[in-house]
């Protein structure tokens, strides 16, 4: 019994592992073929930090707003206290193993804290540097 | 000597037959109750069978008697039975019933999305059709819940975009003390259902499920 | 005269109604919360049972009518007056104070079936004013139930009331009016029927427990 759920464990541990790399370079890949340069994790902290004025509300928005400073612990809805589960993926693996969950969040998010969509040069930048986390 | 036998076998024969038609009432009412997602209105995952037939809402309306067996169940409003409605709109909010507001409403919300109560809440256009078609299949318009037919018979014409500002709601709610919810730092908004309402996501507002957090059970 | 010579007073419709009401209520009053089709049933049965005893109270037996038991206020307070110094006559049928329970007891549960199944209509969406009240139910549903539970809750008090009543007239003139509800006989012994419609002597206050021979002579 013992060793079918460590055998199991071990198989849905690395069917999330698989995944998610799977998501995360195919995504890079994508956007390298519509037209983005090498990728830089720097970059994507830079704008990861930087905060944005709301051009209707006049509110400062960043990515740290909901998802705070530490990747590792959860994040709050920044008006409704909902709880958003961590983003960085060595505490929860999920994340990053979804291709169209990754691109409705950039593209919902971007518009909301920047203002814009993202290009696709930044979203590899921000993918590269959150898988790090 | 007479007449007063007459009259008094008259009288236990009125109420001899007052009584089975009640109790006939009560066992027909017990064949109705609590189907599901069956028939008029109902949702069905494959698609074609929608219920419309909007305007002639007392025919949704009970019987003489019981009148639950053409209401459904003993819930308020159906349930959410979604799954994409529940996955894409329930992980951010709690998953409002289709049938607290009518399908006006949900096709305005759904063509807001890009600013979903100062949120962008846009969805890829498959999922936006797909949640969409289930929010007007299971409106208030269709539904044979009596918070449903409530809150459509109190709108009047209007098109809310909030639960909150429909009349009913707004009637239902109206004796409760702002120190309760806005000022109240664990409810905040009326918006959140569940934080009140602890059946809420079985379709039960019954104001004996209430519980106010800090509060505690709520009679009025 | 023989003082235990008895005599038949209430008619077969009349305990029947008055002990199935009894049931009907305790029903209704106890299911309130927790089983709506039950206490709907319990009602409507009350609203049968009370409709048929206004039509009895026309129709019926000598001590059952209206007539019979609805005095004028003046003999009433005169009555009441009477008992408040222990010293009231013993009616066959209703007394005045007795007959005035009675008369506001069937109104106010009159009141209360007809604001239940209002309530039912407009909060429920059910029962027979469902449909009427068609698109103002979501409107009156609170009042009309503040209402219900007001009139409900008077019912009770003026049950206890009239059971208080009955006991210490029970007592007052030895007799078992519980029991008499059950089998309908009571005591023929100085009977007072329609008091007014005698000489004034007969508005006199009899002292109480006296012994039959001196009572008799209220006799009619």
């Amino acid at each position: 019994m013992k060793k079918m759920i460590i055998t199991a464990t071990f198989f849905i541990a690395l069917g999330q592992t698989l995944a998610y790399a799977g998501a995360v370079e195919d995504l890079l890949s994508r956007y390298k073929a519509k037209g983005a340069k090498n990728f830089s994790a720097e970059n994507g902290q830079a704008m990861w930090v930087a905060t944005y004025e709301d051009a209707k509300t006049g509110m400062t928005r960043s990515c740290e707003t909901c998802h705070k400073k530490n990747l590792k612990t959860k994040g709050e809805h920044q008006k409704t206290g909902e709880v958003i589960e961590p983003l960085a993926p060595s505490v929860n693996p999920v994340r990053f193993t979804d291709m169209k969950f990754i691109e409705k969040w950039f593209k919902r998010n971007c518009k909301w804290t920047l203002g814009r969509e993202c290009t696709n040069q930044e979203k590899g930048d921000f993918l590269l540097f959150l898988q790090k986390q | 000597m007479k007449n007063r036998k007459i009259k008094l076998s008259m009288m236990f024969f009125a109420l001899a037959v007052g009584l089975a038609a009640i109790a006939g009432q009560a066992i027909a009412d017990d064949d109705g109750d609590d189907d599901g997602y069956k028939g008029r209105g109902g949702y069905s995952q494959n698609g074609d069978d929608r219920g419309y037939n909007n305007g002639d809402d007392d025919k949704r309306r009970g019987g003489f008697f019981g009148g639950e067996n053409r209401l459904r169940g003993k819930a308020d409003v159906a349930t959410v039975a979604g799954v994409l409605y529940k996955k894409e709109c329930g992980s951010c909010h709690f998953a409002y019933q289709p049938g607290l507001l009518p399908s006006r409403s949900w096709e305005k919300i759904m063509a807001g999305l890009e600013d979903h109560f100062g949120d962008n809440a846009e969805l890829p256009e498959e999922d936006q059709v797909e949640i969409t078609r289930y929010l007007i299949v299971n409106s208030a318009d269709y539904s044979n819940y009596k918070a449903s037919i409530k809150i459509s018979s109190s709108l009047g014409g209007s098109s809310p975009v909030r639960i909150t500002e429909t009349p009913y709601f707004v009637k239902e709610h109206q004796e409760i003390p702002v120190r309760m919810w806005k000022n109240n730092p664990k409810v905040k908004s009326l918006s959140y259902c569940d934080r009140c309402h602890t059946n809420a996501k079985a379709g039960s507002f019954n104001e004996h499920d209430v519980k106010i957090p800090g509060f505690g059970k709520w009679d009025d | 005269m023989k003082s235990n010579e008895k005599v038949k007073v209430w008619d077969p419709f009349v305990r029947v109604f008055h002990w199935a009401l009894l049931l009907a209520f305790i029903v209704a009053f106890i299911t309130e919360f927790s089983e709506l089709k039950l206490h709907v049933v319990a009602g409507y049965t009350v609203a049968l049972l009370v409709s048929l005893r206004i039509v009895w109270g026309v129709i019926g037996e000598k001590n059952a009518k209206f007539s019979d038991f609805v005095y004028p206020p003046a003999m009433v307070v005169a009555h009441m007056k009477d008992m408040a110094r222990l010293r009231h006559k013993r009616y066959l049928g209703h007394n005045p104070a007795a007959g005035t329970m009675a008369l506001v007891l069937i109104m106010c549960l009159a009141a209360t079936t007809l604001t239940g199944v209002l309530t039912y209509g407009a909060k429920e969406v059910s029962g027979p004013f469902s449909t009427i009240l068609l698109n103002d139910g979501w409107r009156y549903g609170s009042e009309l139930e503040a209402m219900h539970n007001f009139l409900a809750w008077s019912t009770v008090l003026l049950a206890l009331l009239h059971v208080t009543g009955a006991l210490a007239e029970s007592f007052l003139h030895k007799e078992n009016l519980v029991l008499a509800m059950f089998t309908g006989v009571k005591r023929k012994d100085f009977a007072v029927e329609h008091a007014w419609d005698g000489a004034k002597t007969h508005l006199e206050p009899m002292p109480l427990l006296k012994s039959a021979t001196q009572a008799s002579q209220f006799k009619e």
